[in-house]
């Protein structure tokens, strides 16, 4: 082989595995979760959720049930259903990404959506609610995600991006009671 | 090209003929073994080596016979009000223990066709109770026959044909499915 073509292709070798390198997706990459982008209102499906968020409120205090807490809070309505199976299917990733930072949904109500069973084909509707600071509900870009499992790489999440310094502030709101949709 | 040069290649792949040959047998072989390896594996944790018993049919399934299994559409009764585009179904299922005690986990009942979808035992959700006779699973059973009687909350659009599946956890990856007569 001539000394040139020799040159030439290993050149051409080491070019490739460059490019090889800069396309290969990091495992972050490789394993993010499958986004199903909703509007409020409309039914997003993915693996084994269907979400249907039928409102997004915000409010100074919380209440369900004679619990009440100051917040402020954002408080997520929504009806879910599992898709293909109900073993293993909870709410489990309720979260509110603002500004940089994620919010996780908030434990404190005594009855949420967040980490209840799911059933197949058949909806169950109530709340979620998002204990924030002040200036994230001022903020113009949110996204709500929800899905089964605590940790969502590999599997849908439905999504929702909305405004929340457009929402209607209010005194106090009540959170729906968990139960079945219809 | 010189005429030298072209046989002088000709003659590469002639002389490398049997390593050649080695690398294209054992490349593809080597990726088969791997992934059947990792496949079976995983598959051998996972219920995936059905059992089968046909329409109104039993089945032999770890020294016991199960079946024939029934569904019923039912009144949950008072307690509890299916919600709209839903009813409550229920599963029997008889088993005949044979020599020794069988163990399983609650059954699930399943839709054979379309997505195959799953649903689980509801009996608890709609306060549904079953007669003190008609056990939810294996649990605490000797060697006397006996039937499993489960409820299950199914969507009206689901149709069927059905099956009622049953995990034995030894007996992983094989399970029992049990066709229901439409």
């Amino acid at each position: 082989m001539r000394r040139w073509a020799a040159a030439l292709g290993g050149t051409a070798l080491v070019v490739a595995a460059w490019g090889t390198a800069l396309v290969t997706p990091d495992d972050a990459e490789a394993e993010r979760p499958f986004s199903v982008p909703v509007e409020i209102g409309d039914r997003g499906e993915g693996r084994n959720l269907a979400v249907t968020v039928t409102g997004i409120r915000a409010a100074d205090a919380a209440t369900i049930d004679g619990w009440d807490a100051e917040g402020p809070w954002l408080i997520v309505d929504l009806e879910a259903a599992a898709v293909q199976s109900d073993l293993r299917a909870t709410l489990s990733h309720a979260t509110l990404s603002v500004d940089g930072r994620t919010y996780r949904a908030s434990e404190r109500p005594p009855d949420s959506m967040f980490r209840s069973e799911l059933a197949v084909g058949v909806p169950r509707s109530g709340s979620i609610a998002f204990e924030l600071p002040e200036e994230a509900l001022g903020d113009d870009v949110a996204v709500l995600s929800l899905g089964l499992e605590a940790d969502p790489r590999l599997d849908s999440l439905i999504e929702v991006h909305f405004e929340p310094s457009t929402l209607d502030r209010i005194e106090e709101a009540e959170l729906m009671s968990s139960g079945w949709a219809r | 090209m010189t005429v030298d040069a072209l046989t002088n290649r000709r003659g590469w792949w002639r002389r490398n003929a049997l390593p050649l040959v080695g690398v294209a047998v054992l490349l593809p072989a080597t990726f088969g073994v791997i992934a059947w390896n990792e496949w079976n594996e995983y598959f051998s944790g996972q219920a995936t080596q059905p059992v089968v018993a046909p329409p109104g049919g039993s089945v032999e399934f770890e020294g016991a016979v199960w079946g024939p299994a029934e569904i019923e559409v039912v009144d949950p009764g008072a307690e509890f009000e299916a919600p709209a585009g839903s009813q409550v179904v229920t599963a029997a299922v008889p088993v005949d223990p044979g020599a020794h005690a069988v163990t399983c986990h609650t059954p699930t009942l399943r839709e054979t066709t379309g997505a195959q979808r799953e649903w689980s035992d509801a009996t608890f959700d709609i306060g549904w109770s079953p007669a003190p006779d008609e056990l939810g699973s294996c649990a605490l059973t000797g060697t006397d026959p006996f039937t499993i009687t489960v409820a299950f909350l199914v969507p009206l659009d689901a149709t069927g044909p059905f099956a009622v599946e049953l995990i034995s956890p030894n007996a992983l990856p094989r399970f029992a499915r049990l066709l229901v007569e439409p």
